[in-house]
């Protein structure tokens, strides 16, 4: 049986290999997310660990992660800190500070897409993490720049470039560039150096810090330096052992790469369920063409387990070797995924690429047991091949009880999928065991489907077929008909397609909606003519008030971002609008509240979102405890409610100049600019261009409905990836119906041959093939279409509430479903060509 | 052990497809005897049976009432796993078409039925039978490379390897020649000559009948006529009576 299955599989060598290839690219994407993440978290494991902090002195309320202000604290810790028994050196520092940089010309320097720029302000060399080429800055007006930025930028030593954080553009000379662990850049981000008084100022936080580093004298061990420091500086301030902190770093930075590496994974997966698809019809397929054989090999005495064995045989080597190949593409295709994310702006230093065991085994494991699986209801279908087939050309034609209990399971599967799928929307689970359940009910979604598709090929392909007949004549006519005769292997094959086209249909409804619900809100909430906002998130606070004095200008006001935490230890975003302002320029939705309850607002007041009071039982007049990021108790009277669909205010509202002094925050999601009446919108425009440019170069003013389309177009980018992702499974599925096409031409040779022989041209052969791709291509993407509607539709309902609204893309569905037809004409090609070279009279002869 | 007089014996043989009002009786009532080492025809026209009755006497069918004896052992008793592992070491067939496995070559074809059962070939025996069936140069050649009648040879030599107690060939010349046609009709012959090997072949062409000891004759599912054969002319003369 051995012998069997191998040589089986060396002579059909094209079947062969398009099986194969169903396997190598889910195995290849797999695999490549963990050789990726693998590699990242290697490299990012060698920056992490900095040799002579023995303790760090930090705020206890850290900013969030990378690319938000941090919480800083009074340099005069550092004097305290220094008087502890046991320090040999302190030095305070203010970190990763989100800045823009711009050269002399205006021209933003350092990444373009999202990832931010930090300020570092210098350290003495024993805590110097970076390493320079030149030197670091030691005067107010020298700066070091990330050597990756400065490369990229074209600026040399010497050069003079200007630094914006939240107040006005300051200037400044290049006299080093720096390198991070070896790296350039890192992670997309670049570096900049200052001296601290200049950091201090970028932040708009003079006299303060972020954390301090502290090096033990000879002889003092990390936990008792700890301790002795704890003590000296009180509860507010957070004191780690170097250890310690090395380690929260690396836990912080392989939470983000989970997400990352899981979020790849699904993509892997997705290929690899329409690699089975297209597996188990090749496989179903095949054994159908070998009835006669297997047929008789039951007749001179081999058992079923012994048939069961020939075909197994043939999948597992499938398997074994497709993950093996797998596994190597995936090892060359972790640089190229490296490269897609770089479009989204997560640039990676190119280190030696990690091969860790576990990638081998799970890309072997995986890839195995998917076609082993897939390959097993066709190789029990083949122990039920009756010895009398070998002789006899009957059908195996299935009794009608035997048909009705399959469609009873069949419907069964696809609706225990369903009912997982709602259980995970709806019964408010934590969220991974929610996604897990919407997982695997989608999955059984789809094999329901599969399984019931040969009902619907009949209808659908009397749809389909209708204009290809309208076009097409008679070769058409046979076309459809033979996709309605073997309704079990067109909707097999469609089905492989059908997955792909689904997972694009959904991500496509689902950012459109997202699109339309931001844009809603905003539209609605934002009554400003214009928007100056710094992609990177972090507007400068100083831009309101400088527009507020130009002459066309009516009213400038920021919306300011900060965060605070419950007693309770959970989160609160905050907003801060001017009372008196922030009318002019946002129409807020007052569930239990006004404009002029706003415009009252005391400096203690706040408006909350109403559906968080609800939770908390907070009405008007009730009042609330938040700390700020220097654990000091805020307390806040509520003066009113508001509903927030486009999330643009956060959970509490306080007044702007509040949020600044008592929460520290300095960080602008954007200044509005309202124009004063009378004012023209190219006038003001003008005025405010010319204002930016000088002040605040890298900003450009832009219109309500600028400023809208450019964050629409941000999603846009993160959908183009999703759908580059997407694309191998599409591939794959493409793969799958030239294969099927392939072996049901070579099945049908008599039949063609016949066809020629009665006089049906070449041409017309061709078109037959084709007609018959593309109804089942088409039959794929409609499917696809459907499923993926529905799958849209069920995950909009819980985010309903959350504003999300349902906007199907008509326009992308319908390219879809051209897509699918163009699909079918491109995996016709070969096929249909073979078909037409069909020699008549050995096709007739043919026994 | 010496094989039994008898080496397949069936009884009362009915054999019906469908039901109710599309039912089709195949066999009806069919009993008949073979004894060791005889060359039987079952001849008859199309739809009389006879194909139906050689799946009932190989354990491929289950009669609708009746009952097989092989060798002495009742068939109706036997799951499918006995009935596959009877085949495999006590029958031998030859079909009509389609009677190799492609990837395998013609040595590979006619050691089947051992290797299928995990068995070493009596080497001797082996030789033997490939100098009989004159396939010694083509051993290592695959069907593709082999035209009708050598596959068929090979198809004879497999269905003997194994020395089973009965060949069934069910059309064996239908797609050859008649060149080809006669060198496997005298394979058959000859087995059944110099191997005492017990045949049964079911065939429509009365030149095929005539190689044989002895002709069945069926028509509408029953045996009409079961007599000696004689040659090519006396086998059309007996056909004419049963049409």
């Amino acid at each position: 049986m051995n012998r069997i299955a191998f040589r089986g599989l060396r002579e059909r060598k094209a079947r062969t290999i398009f099986t194969l290839l169903a396997v190598v690219l889910g195995v290849a994407l797999i695999s490549g997310t963990f050789v990726l993440t693998d590699t990242i978290s290697k490299s990012f494991d060698a920056l992490v660990a900095t040799a002579n902090v023995d303790v760090k002195v930090l705020s206890a309320n850290k900013g969030d992660g990378f690319g938000s202000a941090p919480a800083p604290f009074s340099a005069s810790v550092e004097a305290q800190v220094r008087a502890v028994d046991g320090v040999a050196a302190a030095d305070g520092a203010f970190r990763e500070l989100p800045v823009t940089v711009a050269d002399e010309r205006g021209r933003r320097v350092g990444p373009i897409n999202g990832a931010p720029t930090l300020a570092f302000s210098n350290v003495s060399r024993r805590f110097d993490p970076f390493e320079y080429t030149g030197r670091p800055p030691r005067e107010n007006g020298e700066i070091a720049l990330s050597a990756t930025a400065a490369k990229d930028a074209g600026l040399k030593i010497g050069d003079r470039i200007r630094v914006q954080g939240t107040q006005k553009i300051r200037p400044y000379e290049l006299v080093g560039t720096t390198t991070f662990g070896g790296a350039g850049s890192t992670g997309g981000a670049a570096f900049v150096v200052l001296t601290l008084p200049e950091v201090q100022t970028h932040a708009g936080e003079p006299g303060k810090i972020t954390d301090l580093d502290v090096q033990a004298q000879p002889g003092v061990a990390q936990a008792d330096l700890k301790r002795r420091i704890a003590a000296a500086v009180g509860p507010s301030i957070l004191v780690r052992t170097g250890k310690e902190d090395s380690r929260q770093e690396s836990k912080d930075l392989s939470q983000i790469l989970g997400y990352l590496r899981m979020g790849l994974l699904v993509f892997g997966l997705v290929a690899l369920l329409v690699g089975s698809f297209v597996i188990f019809n090749t496989f179903t397929i095949t054994v159908a063409q070998r009835t006669r054989e297997f047929g008789m090999l039951r007749t001179i005495g081999a058992s079923r387990k012994q048939v069961l064995q020939a075909v197994v045989q043939e999948a597992l080597l499938i398997g074994l070797a497709g993950s093996v190949l797998g596994l190597l593409a995936g090892i060359g295709l972790a640089p190229l995924l490296a490269g897609l994310l770089g479009m989204i702006g997560f640039d990676l230093p190119s280190t030696a690429l990690v091969i860790a065991a576990r990638t081998i085994v799970v890309a072997i494991v995986l890839g195995t047991i998917v076609t082993l699986l897939s390959s097993l209801a066709p190789a029990l279908r083949a122990t039920r091949i009756s010895p009398m087939a070998a002789m006899r050309e009957g059908s195996l034609g299935t009794s009608r009880v035997k048909r009705r209990r399959a469609l009873a399971l069949q419907t069964a599967v696809a609706g225990i999928g369903l009912v997982l799928m709602l259980i995970g929307l709806f019964a408010g689970l934590d969220t991974s065991t929610a996604l897990t359940l919407l997982g695997i009910g989608a999955v059984l979604v789809f094999i329901g489907a599969g399984l019931l598709s040969p009902l619907l090929v009949g209808p659908l392909a009397a749809l389909i077929g209708r204009p290809l007949v309208a076009t097409g004549g008679v070769a058409a006519r046979i076309a459809r008909g033979n996709a309605v005769r073997a309704p079990g292997r067109t909707a097999g094959t469609a089905a492989a397609l059908m997955v792909g086209v689904a997972l694009v249909a959904f991500v496509a409804i689902f950012v459109n909606g997202f699109k339309a619900s931001f844009s809603g809100a905003f539209e609605k909430t934002v009554t400003a003519q214009f928007v100056i906002f710094d992609p990177s998130g972090l507007t400068p606070e100083a831009v309101a008030p400088a527009a507020a004095e130009l002459a066309s200008v009516g009213t400038a006001a920021n919306i300011r971002v900060g965060s605070a935490k419950l007693p309770s230890g959970a989160d609160v975003h905050l907003s801060g609008l001017d009372p008196k302002l922030a009318t002019e320029v946002v129409r807020i939705d007052w569930v239990d509240g006004s404009d002029d309850a706003l415009r009252a607002l005391g400096p203690l007041d706040a408006m909350l979102n109403a559906d968080w009071a609800n939770e908390r039982s907070l009405r008007v007049g009730s009042s609330f405890v938040l700390r700020n990021p220097e654990r000091e108790p805020v307390r806040l009277t509520v003066r009113g409610t508001y509903e927030d669909r486009g999330q643009i205010f956060g959970t509490v509202v306080v007044p702007d100049a509040t949020l600044r002094e008592r929460f520290g925050a300095h960080t602008v999601l954007a200044a509005f600019i309202a124009s004063a009446p009378g004012a023209g919108e190219s006038r003001v425009r003008a005025e405010l261009s010319a204002l930016l440019h000088r002040d605040f170069p890298t900003l450009e003013p832009q219109t309500r409905t600028e400023f809208i389309d450019s964050q629409v177009g941000q999603v846009s980018q993160i959908l183009y990836v999703f759908y580059a992702l997407l694309a191998l499974s599409v591939i794959i599925a493409l793969f799958g119906i030239v294969n099927t096409l392939a072996l049901s031409v070579f099945e049908r040779t008599r039949e063609l041959g016949l066809l020629r022989a009665v006089g049906a041209t070449r041409r017309q052969v061709r078109q037959i093939v084709r007609g018959e791709a593309i109804i089942t291509a088409v039959m794929g993407a409609v499917l696809g279409v459907a499923i993926g509607v529905l799958f849209g539709v069920l995950v909009s309902r819980p985010l309903g509430n959350e504003g999300f609204v349902l906007a199907l893309p008509y326009g992308t569905l319908l390219i879809l479903l051209v897509l699918g037809a163009l699909a079918g004409v491109l995996a016709a090609i070969a096929p249909a060509r073979r078909a037409s070279r069909v020699d008549v009279l050995q096709a007739v002869a043919h026994g | 052990m010496s094989p039994s007089p008898l080496i397949v014996s069936a009884a009362h043989l009915s054999r019906t497809f469908g039901e109710g009002a599309a039912a089709v009786r195949a066999l009806v009532d069919v009993s008949v005897d073979f004894p060791t080492g005889g060359f039987t025809a079952i001849m008859g026209p199309s739809g009389s049976g006879k194909s139906t009755l050689m799946h009932l006497l190989a354990g491929l069918d289950r009669p609708t009432s009746g009952s097989v004896a092989v060798d002495g052992t009742e068939l109706s008793g036997l799951d499918d796993n006995a009935l596959t592992r009877l085949r495999r070491d006590r029958f031998g067939f030859v079909f009509q078409g389609f009677n190799l496995v492609p990837v395998l070559n013609a040595e590979e074809n006619i050691l089947l039925p051992l290797t299928l059962a995990g068995r070493d070939p009596d080497r001797e025996w082996y030789e033997q039978l490939v100098r009989t069936v004159g396939l010694t140069d083509r051993l290592s050649h695959r069907p593709s490379e082999l035209s009708g009648g050598q596959q068929q040879r090979v198809a004879i030599a497999r269905a003997l390897v194994h020395r089973p107690a009965v060949v069934f060939a069910d059309e064996p010349t239908g797609n050859l020649d008649s060149s080809a046609s006669a060198e496997v009709l005298g394979l058959l012959r000859r087995a059944a000559d110099e191997f005492g090997q017990t045949i049964v072949m079911v065939t429509h062409d009365a030149h095929a009948a005539s190689f044989a000891d002895r002709l069945v004759l069926l028509a509408d599912g029953r045996i009409v006529r079961d007599e000696p054969a004689g040659d090519t002319d006396s086998v059309l003369e007996l056909m004419k009576t049963a049409a």
